[in-house]
C-alpha cells in the first residue's frame, strides 16, 4: 500500500468533533429556517452554505487524513492551521451564524439562560474589547507566532491534549480576527469601513514575514520532523519551505481579496452614506426587556461580506417572533404514535413481557442456580433494569405501559368481580413506602440479585398479588397504591422529558362529556383507571402511560407532550388525585425512600462496604451479615433520610419561611428526585453495560435445554467483562447533571417560599449540602471497585 | 423540537465525556533503524509515559518504493526491567493505529518504573532477517483515577458558577429596569 493510500485512511472521527459540528449544524439549521421564513432576504441560502461550508473545513482539518499527516510534514500541520484561522471563521461569520444560532435553542434556554448574559452591560463591554481591531489584530499575531515558537510547537506534536489546545487558539484568533471583517449581522459598525483595508493589509505584511523567514530559513526548527520517518521523501528543510510558502500565497490571497471587495463596496456612490446604527430591543428577539441589541441600517452593510443584507428593519418586529407551535408530540409521530395509542399494540407488548417473564420463573425454578447461568438471575437484574431507567430518561414511565402484571390482572378481571372499593385508609403511599423498603432490604439481605430462584418466586408473587387486588377492588389500586415497580416508576418519570397531557386546555374548557376520567361505553373503555383527569393533571405521578385517556377523549386532544423535566415540582396548585405536594408526605417520604435508597443499594455491591459488613457482623458475634444490612439499610434509606429532612428544616426556619415546616420539608423532598434519579441510572446502566452480553449464552443454554440447537454456550460474554475507559466518566457526568438539577430545583423552590434571593440562598443551603453529600457520596461509591453481578467468575470455556 | 434539541445538546456533552483515550498521533520516537532500505520506526504514547492503557505503533517505510509497509508481522513486547510484573506482548496491527501509516498495539502498562520496549519486525519483503527495535522506557505512575476525572467532578461547581453569574445578570438587569423607569416618573 502506497504512503499516499494509507494516509487517505487515516480519518480521525473523533467523537466530539463530529457531535459538536452536527449540533451546530442542527441548532443553525433550525435557526435559519424560522428566520428565513420571516426575512428570506437576511438570511438567505448564501448565509446557510457559507455557514455549513465552515464547519466542513473544520471537520476537514480536524478529522480527515490532514490530522494523521500534519505529524508528519509541517506543511500538513501548517494546512490544518491555515484552514483553521483563515478559511473557516470568514465563512462561518458570513453564516450570520449568532441569531440562527440563539433562535436554534429552546426557549428558555434563549431567554432564561443565553438572555441574562448577553443583555448584560459588563458582557457587552467584554465583547466589545475582544471584537475590537486592535485586539483581534494583535490577538491573531500573538497566538501565530507564539505558538510557532519551536519549544511549544513541539510540545503540541507530542501531547494530543496541547495539540487540541493550539488548534482551539488558532480557530479561535481567527473567529475574532475576521468579526471586524466580516461584520455578521447584526453586528454594530463602530468605525470606518476603510479602517478594515489597513487592518487587512497590515495583517497580510506581517503573515508575509512570518511566511518568508519559514521559506527562506537554512535552520529547521521543529526537530521533530527530522526524527519521525517520511514515506514521501520530503526532506524536513523542503517540508519547512513549503510550509511557509502555503502559509504565504493562501495567507495573502484570503487577506488580499476582502480588501478588493470592500472597497468596491466603499466606492459605490451609495455605499458612501452610513447612517447611524438602530437598535433591535432584545426582547423582541425573546432575550430581555429593555437592553439594545445593536444592529446595522441597510446602507451601513455596505461593503460588507456578510451575506444578502439589506434590510434590518423586520428583525425586531413582531413579525419576527416565533409562531408559537405546540410542544413535540410523541403521539403525532407517524407509526410510533399509532402504535403507541393503540390498544392491540399494547396488548403485543404486555404478551411480551409476560412471555418473558414466564420464561424467567421457569428458568429461576429449573435452571441452574447461578445468577449469570439463568434468565432470573440476568434478565430482571441487569436487562429490565437498564431498560427502566434509558425508557424514563428517553421517554417515560414505558414499563408501565407494556407491564406483563396488568396484562394478566385485566384477564383475570373477565372472571373476578373487581367492585370493591379499595379501603380509604389505605389511599396513600404509606403502604408502598413499606413495600418499598421490604424490598431493599431482602435485596440486600436475600442476596436477590444472586439469586434466581428467589427471583422467580417474587415474579410470581407479584402475579398473584395484582390478580388478586385488582380482582377485587375497582380502579386500578395495585398500580396506585401497592406495585412497589410503579412507584418507584411514578416518582422517577418526574424527571422524563414527555408526560401524558392534554394538548389544548381550551378545548377541555368546552367538553362536557370527561371520558378520558368516566371512560366511554361506546369504546369499551374505562377512562383512567389511576383517577387522573386529564385538564388537572401536571406530571407523570400515578401516570402508568396506558394510553386509556388518549383512546378515550373524543376530540384526540391528549398526546405525549415533551416537557421541562423536573418542572412540574416546582408547582404546587391542586393535581388531580394527587392533590397539592405540599400536602403529601406519605408521597414525600417515598421519595426520599427512594432517594437514599439508590445510595444505599449501589453501596451494598461495593468493596469495601461488604468488607465493613462482614467485619460488623463479626464484632457483634454473628456468622451472617443480616442483622447489619437490617440495620443498615432502616438506617441509610429511612433513619438518616429523615433526620438530615429534619435538620435541614429547622436549618432553613432560620429565614422568614412562608410555610409550615412539614409543609416546607415535604416539598423540599421533591427537589431531590432528580439526585437519586442520577444515582439510580449510574448503577443500573453499569451493570447492564457490562453485562448485557450475558443473556446470549443464557439463551443458547436454555434452548440446548429444551433440545433446540442454538450452538455452544458462549460463556465468555458473560465473564470478565471489564468496564470500557469512558462507562466511570459517564457515570460521574450522570450523577453531575443530578445534583445541578436538584440544586437548581431546591433553589428554585426556596424561593417560592421566601421573600428574598437572600432568603432563598439561606434557605436552601442546608439543602444543598444533602444534595452535595449524596454527590460526593455517588462519587466515592462510582471510584469502589464494584462486585461484578451478572458475570461468571471463573470462564466457563 | 425542543427536546430534541435538548437532547442533541445533551448528546454533545455525554459525547465530550465518553470520548475514548486519544491514541497516539505517532507519539514521542523512541528508536528508528534503516535496514536494507526499510526505514523502521518505533513510537509510544501517551508522553509522559505513565503505568495505564499505552500505545506502542510502529511505522515501516520501504524508502525505495515510498511504500508504507503496513501489513508486517509486529510483535511488541514491554519487558520490565525491574522485579515484579509480568512482561506484556502483543501484535501491533493497523485496526488498531488511527493513523494508518503505522501498526500499533494497544497495551496496559501495569506499574510505574523503567520498561524496555521492544517491537520485532518480520514478513519484510525480499529481507530475511527480522528487524528489531528497542528502547528503555521510565514509566512514571498511573494518574490516580480522579485525576482523569476531575473535570467531571467539579461540573457541578461550574454549573453553580454560571448559575450564579446568570442571577447577578438577571438581578442587575431589574435593577436598571427600576431606575430607568423611576428616572421616567
Ligand atoms: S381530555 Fe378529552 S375527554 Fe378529557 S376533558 Fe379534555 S377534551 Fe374532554
Ligand atoms: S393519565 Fe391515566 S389513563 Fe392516561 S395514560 Fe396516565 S394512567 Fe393511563
Amino acid at each position: 500500500m502506497s504512503a499516499t493510500e494509507a494516509l487517505m485512511r487515516s480519518w480521525n472521527l473523533d467523537v466530539i468533533y463530529i457531535t459538536v459540528l452536527l449540533i451546530a449544524a442542527l441548532l443553525y439549521l433550525r435557526g435559519w429556517l424560522g428566520l428565513h421564513r420571516q426575512r428570506p432576504e437576511r438570511f438567505g441560502p448564501v448565509n446557510l452554505i457559507s455557514f455549513l461550508l465552515g464547519e466542513l473545513i473544520i471537520f476537514i482539518a480536524l478529522c480527515s487524513p490532514l490530522e494523521a499527516a500534519s505529524s508528519m510534514l509541517l506543511q500538513a500541520h501548517m494546512g490544518q492551521h491555515i484552514l483553521l484561522m483563515l478559511i473557516a471563521p470568514p465563512l462561518l461569520w458570513i453564516g450570520a451564524p449568532g441569531l440562527p444560532l440563539l433562535w436554534g435553542l429552546p426557549p428558555f434556554v434563549r431567554k432564561a439562560g443565553i438572555g441574562p448574559f448577553l443583555a448584560s452591560p459588563g458582557v457587552r463591554r467584554i465583547f466589545r474589547v475582544l471584537t475590537h481591531p486592535i485586539f483581534t489584530f494583535f490577538f491573531l499575531a500573538a497566538v501565530l507566532w507564539t505558538w510557532h515558537l519551536p519549544w511549544l510547537y513541539q510540545l503540541s506534536l507530542t501531547s494530543p491534549a496541547w495539540h487540541q489546545f493550539e488548534h482551539a487558539c488558532f480557530f479561535w484568533a481567527g473567529m475574532l480576527f475576521w468579526y471586524p471583517v466580516i461584520l455578521p449581522y447584526p453586528a454594530q459598525v463602530r468605525w470606518s469601513r476603510w479602517l478594515v483595508v489597513p487592518y487587512l493589509l497590515l495583517a497580510a505584511l506581517q503573515n508575509t514575514i512570518f511566511s518568508a523567514i519559514f521559506c527562506f530559513s537554512s535552520v529547521i526548527f521543529y526537530p521533530y520532523y527530522e526524527q519521525v520517518p517520511n514515506a514521501w521523501a520530503v526532506k524536513p528543510l523542503d517540508d519547512q519551505a513549503v510550509a511557509g510558502g502555503l502559509m504565504w500565497i493562501i495567507g495573502s490571497l484570503v487577506m488580499l481579496a476582502p480588501v478588493l471587495i470592500i472597497v468596491r463596496g466603499l466606492v459605490r456612490p451609495k455605499g458612501l452614506t452610513i447612517r447611524q446604527p438602530q437598535a433591535v430591543p432584545l426582547k423582541r428577539l425573546g432575550l430581555g426587556q429593555s437592553h439594545q441589541l445593536p444592529v446595522l441600517q441597510p446602507s451601513a452593510q455596505i461593503g460588507t461580506l456578510g451575506g444578502s443584507m439589506t434590510d434590518t428593519s423586520a428583525i425586531g418586529s413582531p413579525t419576527l417572533r416565533r409562531k408559537r407551535r405546540g410542544p413535540f408530540d410523541l403521539l403525532a409521530v407517524p407509526v410510533v404514535g399509532s402504535a403507541l395509542s393503540s390498544l392491540v399494540f399494547r396488548r403485543c407488548v404486555q404478551a411480551t413481557f409476560f412471555a418473558l417473564a414466564l420464561l424467567i420463573m421457569l428458568d429461576g425454578w429449573l435452571g441452574p442456580q447461578v445468577a449469570s447461568m439463568n434468565l432470573a438471575g440476568a434478565l430482571p437484574w441487569i436487562h429490565w433494569r437498564g431498560f427502566l431507567v434509558i425508557a424514563l430518561l428517553i421517554v417515560g414511565n414505558l414499563f408501565c405501559f407494556g407491564c406483563p402484571f396488568v396484562f394478566v390482572r385485566t384477564l383475570g378481571r373477565k372472571l373476578l368481580p373487581a367492585r370493591f372499593n379499595w379501603p380509604r385508609v389505605l389511599r396513600s403511599k404509606w403502604l408502598a413506602v413499606g413495600l418499598i423498603l421490604l424490598f431493599l432490604w431482602a435485596y440486600e439481605a436475600l442476596s436477590l440479585w444472586a439469586s434466581p430462584w428467589w427471583t422467580a418466586w417474587i415474579v410470581l408473587g407479584y402475579f398473584i398479588a395484582a390478580l388478586a387486588i385488582d380482582g377485587l377492588f375497582r380502579g386500578a389500586a395495585f398500580c396506585k397504591y401497592v406495585c412497589p415497580i410503579g412507584q418507584f416508576q411514578f416518582v422517577q418519570s418526574v424527571v422524563s422529558p414527555t408526560e401524558v397531557r392534554v394538548r389544548e386546555l381550551d378545548r377541555c374548557t368546552s367538553c362536557t362529556t370527561y371520558d378520558c376520567i368516566k371512560g366511554t361505553a361506546q369504546k369499551n373503555n374505562q377512562g383512567c383507571e389511576l383517577h387522573l383527569f386529564q385538564p388537572r393533571k401536571k406530571s407523570n405521578l400515578d401516570c402508568t402511560f396506558c394510553m386509556d385517556c388518549v383512546r378515550a377523549c373524543p376530540h384526540d386532544n391528549i398526546g405525549i407532550l415533551a416537557t421541562t423535566p423536573g418542572s412540574t415540582l416546582l408547582q404546587d396548585d391542586y393535581r388531580s388525585s394527587i392533590r397539592r405536594l405540599s400536602r403529601r408526605l406519605d408521597l414525600a417520604l417515598l421519595a426520599l425512600v427512594l432517594v437514599f435508597g439508590a445510595f444505599a443499594n449501589a453501596a451494598g455491591m461495593v468493596g469495601p462496604v461488604l468488607e465493613w459488613q462482614d467485619q460488623t457482623a463479626a464484632a457483634w458475634g454473628m456468622s451472617s451479615r443480616m442483622a447489619v444490612v437490617t440495620v443498615g439499610v432502616l438506617a441509610s434509606c429511612l433513619v438518616i433520610p429523615v433526620v438530615l429532612v429534619g435538620l435541614a428544616t429547622a436549618l432553613s426556619q432560620i429565614t422568614s419561611i412562608n410555610t409550615t415546616p412539614m409543609r416546607l420539608a415535604v416539598r423540599m423532598i421533591f427537589g431531590l428526585i432528580p439526585m437519586g434519579m442520577a444515582m439510580w441510572t449510574c448503577h443500573f446502566i453499569f451493570h447492564f453495560l457490562t453485562s448485557m452480553g450475558t443473556v446470549v449464552p443464557i439463551t443458547q443454554r436454555m434452548a440446548r435445554d429444551v433440545g433446540l440447537n442454538l450452538g455452544e454456550p458462549a460463556w465468555i460474554l458473560s465473564c470478565c467483562q471489564v468496564p470500557p475507559d469512558w462507562l466511570l466518566p459517564l457515570e460521574i457526568f450522570i450523577l453531575a447533571v443530578g445534583a445541578v438539577a436538584s440544586s437548581y430545583l431546591l433553589y428554585r423552590l426556596a424561593l417560592r417560599m421566601t421573600r428574598s434571593t437572600r432568603d432563598a440562598v439561606l434557605a436552601s443551603l442546608p439543602w444543598l449540602l444533602i444534595t452535595a453529600l449524596l454527590y460526593l457520596v455517588g462519587i466515592w461509591t462510582m471510584l469502589q471497585p464494584m462486585e461484578m453481578r451478572g458475570t461468571l467468575d471463573v470462564p466457563l470455556l | 423540537m425542543n427536546n430534541l434539541v435538548i437532547h442533541c445538546l445533551s448528546v454533545v456533552l455525554l459525547a465530550l465525556i465518553i470520548k475514548t483515550e486519544a491514541h497516539a498521533d505517532l507519539g514521542t520516537v523512541r528508536d528508528s533503524k534503516v535496514i536494507e532500505g526499510y526505514e523502521c520506526t518505533l513510537f509510544s504514547a501517551p508522553e509522559p509515559f505513565r503505568a495505564g492503557p499505552v500505545d506502542i505503533s510502529v511505522m515501516v517505510v520501504n524508502n525505495k518504493t515510498g511504500q508504507a509497509l503496513v501489513d508486517c508481522q509486529i510483535d511488541v513486547s514491554l519487558i520490565p526491567t525491574f522485579e515484579g510484573p509480568a512482561s506484556l506482548q502483543a501484535p501491533a496491527t493497523q485496526e488498531d493505529a488511527q493513523n494508518k501509516l503505522l501498526q500499533a498495539a494497544l497495551l496496559e502498562l501495569p506499574e510505574p518504573g523503567q520498561w524496555k520496549v521492544v517491537a520485532r519486525i518480520t514478513g519484510l519483503p525480499d529481507l530475511d532477517q527480522a528487524i528489531e527495535l528497542s528502547a528503555l522506557v521510565d514509566a512514571f505512575a498511573h494518574l490516580p483515577r480522579w485525576r482523569s476525572i476531575w473535570l467531571w467532578l467539579v461540573l457541578p461547581a461550574i454549573a453553580l458558577i454560571v448559575y450564579v453569574f446568570n442571577q447577578i445578570c438577571v438581578s442587575s438587569r431589574k435593577q436598571r429596569r427600576q431606575r430607568s423607569s423611576a428616572e421616567a416618573k
